[in-house]
């Protein structure tokens, strides 16, 4: 709007929902609707600097200016100027009632040095009654009656660690100096995290009064707040909870973010070595990577490799989703290795090839030595499901083990004369063979040989060879090449079935083929039906001897390829057969692997794991019952996994795509970790109130998630704002957060404004006087037709809100002109 | 893990179950055509690959057959490992092999691939008159737990080429582009008073 080579802006407010009955204190009123309890309104405003009009006169003329106008519309609509200086928040401002009444209003602020007067109620209300002197109203009754209401807001002290040690006195007594909120948490290990939780505010609203005389007032300044009618709850959350920070938040994610950084970096070399050495040509963002010190390298090392780590637990037992993710178990040692590498120095490209390399000194030692690996178990399948250096270990592992433990565990088997049952032994008085009978695990139930009046016994067997992914691809790989094939049979699994015959043959000295299949694939031993089903001996198979029936066809066939395995096999107990691996030659090249992985193999296995092992760390946190909170976990595991499989396949390039997602899923993962401290936090801080911290949480939850979707939209910053209000039993709970000062915090304020809580003074403390003129008997009612749903009508109105140090006070007036 | 290129599939399919449920004659059947009437026992296990065309792509099979004893049960994760698709056959006339084949499923559930294609097949349907597992029963189990379920006869060819037809037909295409940072936008409903300004 163009006046006299000056703009002016309006700004229009609506009353977004009419219909709704709003109480005095409702949390979503605008400031001026607060000041002046109005609904719609106008304000008009130079589109100056200042936003303010300075000069007196053509504020008034501009005011009265709009008034026409919207007198003229019939629009019963206040309007405002902004007049003074701007931290005045200073109004002027007019408003037709209909035909009779006008609405002025008047605001302003006195911003230091407040008169002790008019810092206690006592002084507002006699401030609110000598406004009535210029009323036109009828002045003989002196006695007013003021409605009056107010709202005290108080703030608990920050959470710092003094503070909760005060908080939670008689649990933390005994602990030293410097704990941390979050000492107990899963995370706790690696990290401490900021409280989310900065401070609560309290708002108390005491109930509307009728209020007659100053004194009145002067009593009321000494009501607890516990005598209010409504306390609601407002916590005050960190912002660094909400800001995608770089760099002023720590936690997995912030680290996670660093190492997808080494990763992107990893492509640029083909060795590790390349990274340490300093020297290395054209590496000068190289040599800005700060390394630890070798002081803190060993402790890392020494707390990798410690003995004595009970290893007993490597159950997955983390997130279902989470084998989805090709990482290794948190427990295990590439999972550590991979949590400290997130801790160590900044996580930089360098400081991880120095400590791998280290690492792997470590595990050739280990090796060359005999000695098992802390973290990894000794048996056990290997899980093809974890990552492959995962498997390297775990195959070095039980190579290790199997070596170790070799001599002591077959010493007892080597007899062979393993007589488990001795009694059915004797029984079948089979001395003889027991001589030569070798490597027998004990007898199979009820079996008898084919050909000699003996149990049959079942060996020892080797144990499956275990194998890493990289060798079932080989074999894969090989069998592929060799194209379709009937006759194809894997050569590793002919070893185990020569080992198996051998064994076999070994402790069953007199066994024919077909006893073989019978023990092996009872499927192909076809038994004859027995005669006379019924009435016969129905129990032991040992009692009709010799066993009646057949091999299946498919194994009676000429150059059937398992008789012939077992012509050409030897009686061999296990003891004395050739390892379906070598151990030595599978330990030697698991550890070639681990020595020649390229950069970017070793870092992509890092991320996938660190990733997984970051997640099962924050997810076993109790956080109380949170809905949002458990399908935000969800979600990260689907997104993580999401994002890794590229990293999966192993012909993985340098993708600027992938390290992209990667680095927004650093971004998911923060937000989630963050809602996994504030979830944290505020069950703690409600421990006997779960439904404050759940709603809290969902008020927060909500909040963040309007956020995220509001980024493009670009509305006003407006921060986390969220009132509760308490019920009754909680207010308990609250009131004990506000902990009467100690000596050196009260000296420091000075208690001026009285409604203390705990003796904490409020740090707002808003009043609404007002006071009304009855419809009835009124001269001007019948002509306020327009108004006749309201009983009464608000002749004066004064808002007045105050701290210890300021105070601003909006006047509206009403009056018939 | 299906591969995709030029709308043409790779996909990785296992076949487990006990022995002599007749996985190897049901791979045959549908690679060569052949039927033996004595299949030898598979040691270890054995590769085929075959391609069927559905619809508009190419799927080409790279079929494990497994050994069925329980001897290399162990060895069984290597080949369902980051396979796309499973048939746990069973035979019809075989109470035990049904058993088994519930116990294939459990692993697979537990331990494959989520996204796997699961096929249940009834074997050896030829043999009506020796029938011990009721069709109905594999039927209520197959829906009970996610599987499609054919009874197939190797001997007559009867359901083979369907069975794999109908696996080509569910293996998923292109693996869903999540959205990596996976938010969730809401749409939040207006509160309180908007503001709302106008310049002139």
């Amino acid at each position: 709007m163009k006046y006299d080579m000056k703009s002016y802006y309006m700004e229009y407010y609506f009353e977004s929902n009419p219909d709704a009955i709003h109480g005095e204190w409702n949390f979503d009123l605008h400031d001026l609707q607060l000041c002046f309890g109005v609904k719609e309104f106008l304000v008009i405003a130079p589109q100056s600097a200042s936003g303010v009009l300075l000069d007196a006169p053509e504020a008034s003329k501009l005011l009265s200016a709009v008034a026409i106008a919207l007198s003229n519309c019939s629009s019963l609509w206040p309007a405002f100027v902004p007049v003074h200086d701007p931290t005045r928040k200073a109004y002027i401002g007019i408003q037709s009632m209909g035909t009779v009444f006008t609405r002025r209003f008047e605001a302003d602020r006195i911003g230091s040095q407040v008169p002790v007067k008019l810092m206690h109620l006592e002084g507002l209300y006699e401030l609110f009654v000598s406004k009535f002197a210029y009323s036109t109203l009828d002045l003989s009754v002196h006695n007013f009656k003021v409605q009056f209401t107010m709202k005290l807001t108080y703030k608990t002290l920050p959470w710092d660690d003094d503070y909760m040690k005060g908080f939670n006195g008689e649990k933390s007594g005994e602990k030293s100096i410097g704990i941390h909120w979050d000492d107990d948490c899963s995370w706790s290990e690696w990290y401490s995290a900021e409280d989310p939780v900065k401070a609560f505010e309290l708002v108390a609203i005491l109930s509307e009064k009728m209020v007659e005389s100053s004194m009145e007032m002067a009593e009321l300044e000494n009501a607890s707040p516990h005598e209010a009618e409504k306390w609601l709850i407002s916590p005050r959350i960190s912002p660094n909870l909400l800001e995608c920070s770089k760099g002023n938040w720590i936690g997995f994610a912030s680290q996670l973010r660093l190492l997808v950084d080494a990763l992107e970096m990893s492509f640029q070399a083909q060795f590790l070595e390349d990274f340490v050495s300093v020297e290395n040509a054209g590496a000068d963002n190289l040599k800005s990577m700060i390394v630890p010190p070798p002081s803190v390298r060993d402790r890392v090392l020494k707390e990798l490799f410690i003995d004595g780590v009970e290893f007993s637990n490597f159950t997955d037992d983390g997130h279902k989703t989470g084998r989805a993710i090709k990482g290794a178990p948190r427990e295990f040692l590439f999972a550590q290795f991979c949590l400290h590498a997130l801790w160590f120095g900044n996580c930089n490209i360098r400081a991880i090839s120095v400590l791998w390399l280290e690492f792997v000194r470590e595990v050739r030692w280990c090796w060359e030595e005999s000695q098992l690996l802390p973290r990894m178990p000794t048996k056990g399948p290997i899980d093809l499901y974890t990552c492959l250096i995962n498997q390297k270990l775990h195959m070095d592992e039980s190579v290790v083990g199997d070596d170790s433990s070799n001599k002591q565990t077959l010493s007892d088997e080597i007899p062979g004369i393993v007589d488990r049952k001795p009694g059915i032994v004797d029984l079948f008085n089979d001395k003889s063979s027991d001589v030569t009978r070798r490597g027998s695990a004990g007898i199979v139930d009820s079996m008898m040989l084919l050909k000699s009046h003996q149990s049959m016994h079942a060996p020892f067997t080797q144990e499956p060879p275990l194998m890493t992914e990289d060798m079932h691809e080989e074999r894969l790989q090989a069998v592929e090449a060799f194209g379709d094939s009937f006759s194809f049979s894997g050569q590793l699994e002919r070893d185990i079935l020569t080992s198996d015959m051998s064994a076999f043959k070994a402790a069953n000295p007199d066994a024919v083929f077909e006893d073989f299949i019978r023990w092996h694939s009872p499927g192909d031993w076809e038994e004859d039906e027995p005669a006379d089903c019924g009435s016969s001996s129905t129990g032991l198979e040992k009692d009709r001897w010799p066993p009646r029936g057949r091999l299946s066809k498919r194994m009676s066939e000429q150059g059937n390829l398992w008789r012939k395995i077992w012509d050409h096999t030897l009686a061999l107990p296990v003891s004395e057969q050739k390892p379906l691996l070598d151990p030595n030659r599978e330990g030697e090249k698991v550890l070639h692997y681990l020595e020649t992985l390229r950069p970017h193999q070793l870092l992509e296995q890092m991320v996938c794991t660190a990733f997984r092992a970051a997640a099962d760390i924050l997810t076993p946190t109790s956080y109380g019952e949170l809905k949002q909170m458990e399908t935000e976990i969800k979600q990260l595991y689907v997104t993580i996994a999401t994002a890794l499989r590229p990293l999966q396949v192993n012909r993985f390039s340098a993708d600027s795509d992938t390290i992209e997602d990667l680095k927004r899923v650093t971004v998911a993962f923060e937000r989630v970790e963050k809602l996994m401290t504030l979830g944290v936090s505020l069950q703690r801080k409600f421990r006997r109130a779960p439904r404050l911290a759940r709603d809290i949480f969902s008020g927060y939850y909500d909040f963040s998630i309007s956020k995220m979707g509001s980024l493009a939209e670009q509305i006003v910053e407006k921060g986390f704002d969220m009132k509760l209000e308490l019920r009754n039993q909680e207010r308990e709970l609250l009131s004990n957060m506000f902990v009467p000062p100690t000596a050196s915090q009260s000296w420091r304020k000075v208690l001026s404004m009285g409604n203390l809580l705990n003796g904490h003074e409020p740090i707002v403390r808003e009043i609404v006087f007002s006071m009304r003129d009855q419809a009835t008997g009124n001269h001007y009612a019948a002509h306020s037709g327009c108004f006749s749903h309201k009983k009464e009508i608000e002749t004066y109105r004064m808002y007045i809100c105050g701290t210890s140090n300021d105070l601003r006070v909006a006047l509206s007036v009403a009056s018939c002109d | 893990m299906a591969t995709i290129g030029h709308n043409n599939l790779n996909a990785k399919l296992v076949l487990l179950g006990d022995m002599g449920a007749g996985k190897s004659s049901l791979v045959l059947r549908f690679v060569k055509g052949q039927f033996l009437e004595f299949q030898e026992s598979t040691i270890g296990a054995a590769f085929f690959s075959q391609t069927l065309a559905v619809n508009d792509t190419t799927v080409k099979f790279e079929i494990w057959d497994t050994a069925g004893q329980e001897r290399y049960h162990s060895l069984a994760p290597m080949y369902y490992r980051g396979a796309t698709a499973a048939i746990i056959v069973y035979d019809i006339s075989s109470t035990d092999s049904f058993t088994r084949a519930k116990k294939w499923v459990q692993e697979l559930q537990k331990q494959g691939n989520p996204n796997m294609v699961m096929a249940l097949a009834g074997n050896k349907a030829d043999l009506e008159d020796k029938r011990k597992v009721p069709a109905e029963e594999a039927r209520v189990y197959a829906e009970e737990n996610g599987l499609f379920f054919m009874e197939t006869s190797a001997k007559t060819a009867a359901n083979v080429n369907e069975i794999f037809y109908e696996i080509a037909k569910r293996l998923p295409r292109a693996q869903p582009a999540q959205n990596p940072a996976g938010m969730v936008l809401v749409d939040r409903p207006a509160e309180g008073s908007r503001a709302a300004s106008c310049c002139s």
